[in-house]
């Protein structure tokens, strides 16, 4: 069995004429010079940055703001910061249990926030983080967390598969579990009338998991505004995705459900693509699927050294060439938005950030023991007692 | 400069020498700005990893290496698995050189520095007390004894709940909400380990005679020690006389088979022995406690 895992196609097997979608963060050209950098001005992207499936391709031109973009690379190095310091506190023996980092992937969360607005909602899986802080929360409630401190999202008690904020579900343990229940919010924002979109977000090696088919369908069933996206990063744990998918074009499997594929390390495609995605189900399309062609360094979790199914050449090249903070960098200084000094700050500020928050939440408590009783059911509803770990372990509410 | 500066008054020679060391800034030239200098530590590379040791250094002291190359391989007891830096920069010290073992995981083993930054005079620092995660004061945290954590006075609630030292089984709860008893504490308990049972609440209640009820415990039999004589040994004179008795019954001619004179004589080794009136009765299973608190053991 161990042979197999080694065992590759010598050639992917593309056909002749097939597009292909590139993955390069740094493929963006500038229409015209910019004369005033307080203005939006236009780009184009690169033709190879979409490709669609029963529906239209967006338009390859773009509007971006000076200040959007500055905001977006300081979002991405913060995100990146912070999966770093908790990549560190884990090896530390600081953080215990779980730990899925998003390292490389930050175009996706960082783009998906710009895109959307704030009454907009979003569900995931456990590689949350970036998310969970763009979608309303703190680093430093991130970190606590993780780490099991009362100052946590969760007061500590949940680690990086429950966190939550009002408009950000989750933090989902269960592979593929998270995508039903994102069917359901776009349900109930349709039976509340709101002109939202959810984003129910799920892997490739979730993508073939029974429910989220189920959840395809009633999506198109109903006309609900959900917008289904895979973040394709090639590997389901240690999965390649040629060795798990029999139709890797994950955006092709939504059957009626148009989709769309998304250079995932481009942020400005990213931002655009989620643009598009939000317009068309707020108008009531119906639902759309979207894939983000993306990577990851780091392995699928803090347990897994991430080069026993790939090769350290392979992770370093995806590194040096196709790094989305690298190719926004690029972007800002080839257009003159700012100096390679200015993003450096930029940089220092970001891990300033994290590393105060990282502070600061080391210096939180352990929860209390009162509070294994709390937070399992409403205020008000709590059965007469409880049991707990032992048969002597008794509470009474 | 120094002599110059000693004749002088004390308070204008610290203004001149403050002065003059400005200037000297000013003027000579600036050394590398350094950059904060990253300590590497060992990491744990496996939860339940507490120490190892370093296989081999894969950069050398100034070498510079970018985000993801292999620094160095931690040999654990496990593995040899390569560490990774995390950010750009250059190898500043090596603290555990090739070779170390035993290190624990958090000990200091390098010291990173940044691309450009002077590493000519790096220090050691010091070994700093890790921060261990701060405990909640010992005020908050309510250490809750475990035998008995029912028996903590509360006030009274508008759903009646009897609370008891020892668990209480599902009928007896019940029974004690039915029976509305106020302090299930007053109830003696018979059941094991001192629980309380159905039958004791009832009691309580009035509405059975005792714990029991009406459950007789079969008596024991005691079994009548029977005399049993002694064989005696044989002498010479009784193992004669078995002999010939013996020899006298082969001699005898072989008694010709009785026919059976009754049908019932026939069948009569076919059918079941009669029940004797005089057969001792079989004892009751014993429903002692013992034997209950036997079976219970564990159980609960």
């Amino acid at each position: 069995m161990a042979s197999l895992a080694r065992f590759r196609p010598a050639a992917r097997r593309v056909p002749a004429f097939a597009r292909a979608i590139q993955t390069y963060a740094d493929t963006t050209q500038l229409q015209d010079t910019i004369e005033d950098q307080s203005k939006p001005f236009t780009v184009k992207l690169h033709e190879e940055s979409f490709r669609s499936y029963q529906c239209e391709t967006p338009s390859l031109e773009v509007e971006v703001k000076k200040d959007e973009l500055l905001k977006m690379y300081k979002d991405m190095q913060t995100m990146r910061r912070m999966e770093m310091a908790a990549d560190a506190l884990y090896k530390a023996k600081l953080i215990r249990g779980f730990c899925h980092l998003a390292i490389g992937q930050e175009a996706v969360s960082v783009g998906l926030e710009y895109g959307i607005k704030p009454e907009d909602r979003v569900i995931t899986a456990y590689r949350c983080h970036p998310f969970a802080v763009m979608r309303g929360g703190t680093i430093k409630g991130v970190i606590a967390e993780l780490l099991g401190r009362q100052a946590g999202m969760s007061h500590g008690k949940g680690g990086s598969m429950h966190i939550f904020t009002p408009s950000f579900f989750g933090g989902n343990g269960i592979v593929g579990a998270q995508v039903p229940i994102g069917a359901g919010i776009a349900f109930a924002q349709k039976y509340l009338g709101n002109k939202t979109a959810t984003f129910a977000l799920y892997g490739d090696g979730a993508s073939n998991q029974g429910q989220v088919f189920e959840a395809f369908n009633m999506a198109k069933l109903w006309d609900l505004p959900a917008v289904f996206v895979c973040e394709n990063n090639k590997y389901g744990m240690g999965t390649p995705a040629e060795r798990s998918s029999s139709n890797t074009e994950y955006f092709t499997r939504g059957d009626k459900i148009p989709g769309l594929q998304v250079n995932g390390m481009d942020i400005i495609a990213s931002r655009h693509a989620v643009q598009y995605a939000r317009k068309w189900v707020t108008e009531g399309n119906g639902p759309l699927l979207m894939e983000f062609v993306t990577y990851r360094y780091g392995g699928h979790s803090m347990s897994d050294p991430g080069t026993t199914y790939r090769t350290r050449e392979e992770v370093q090249r995806m590194r040096s060439t196709q790094d989305p903070i690298r190719g926004l960098q690029r972007y800002i200084e080839e257009w003159g938005l700012a100096t390679e000094q200015e993003l450096k700050q930029l940089d220092k500020d970001a891990k300033a950030e994290v590393d105060q928050a990282v502070e600061e939440a080391k210096q939180s408590p352990e929860p209390l023991i009162k509070d294994l009783w709390t937070d399992i059911y409403y205020k008000g509803t709590e059965p007469p007692f409880m049991r707990g770990r032992e048969r002597e372990e008794v509470h009474h509410y | 400069m120094a002599t110059v500066l000693t004749m002088r008054p004390a308070r204008q020679s610290m203004t001149l020498a403050r002065s003059l060391s400005r200037a000297q800034r000013r003027a000579l030239h600036q050394t590398r700005v350094r950059y904060a200098i990253t300590k590497l530590e060992m990491p744990a590379m496996s939860p339940t990893m507490t120490e190892g040791g370093i296989a081999s250094w894969k950069k050398a002291e100034g070498e510079s290496f970018s985000a993801g190359d292999v620094l160095v391989e931690i040999e654990t007891d496990k593995a040899t698995i390569d560490v990774e830096a995390q950010d750009d920069g250059i190898l500043g010290k090596i603290i555990a050189p090739d070779g170390s073992k035993n290190v624990q995981v958090g000990r200091l083993i390098a010291l990173l520095a940044e691309e450009g930054d002077d590493i000519s005079n790096l220090e050691v620092p010091k070994e700093e007390s890790k921060s261990a995660p701060p405990q909640p004061e010992p005020e908050t945290r309510v250490t809750q004894p475990p035998a008995t954590p029912a028996s903590q006075p509360t006030a009274p609630k508008a759903s009646h709940h009897p609370k008891h030292s020892k668990h209480l089984l599902p009928s007896v709860m019940r029974l004690l909400i039915e029976g509305n008893v106020a302090d299930a504490e007053a109830i003696p308990g018979t059941g094991v380990r001192g629980m309380l049972t159905k039958g004791d609440v009832l009691a309580y209640l009035g509405r059975a005679s005792s714990p029991m009820g009406t459950f007789k415990e079969a008596k024991k039999e005691v079994p009548v020690p029977q005399k049993v004589e002694e064989p005696k040994p044989l002498d010479g004179a009784a193992i004669r006389q078995l002999i010939v008795s013996g020899l006298a019954a082969k001699l005898k001619p072989a008694l010709a088979p009785k026919t059976p004179e009754t049908f019932d004589a026939i069948i009569a080794d076919y059918l079941p022995l009669p029940s004797s009136p005089k057969a001792a009765p079989i004892p009751m299973p014993s429903m002692k406690h013992d034997s209950t608190a036997r079976y219970f053991d564990g159980l609960l």
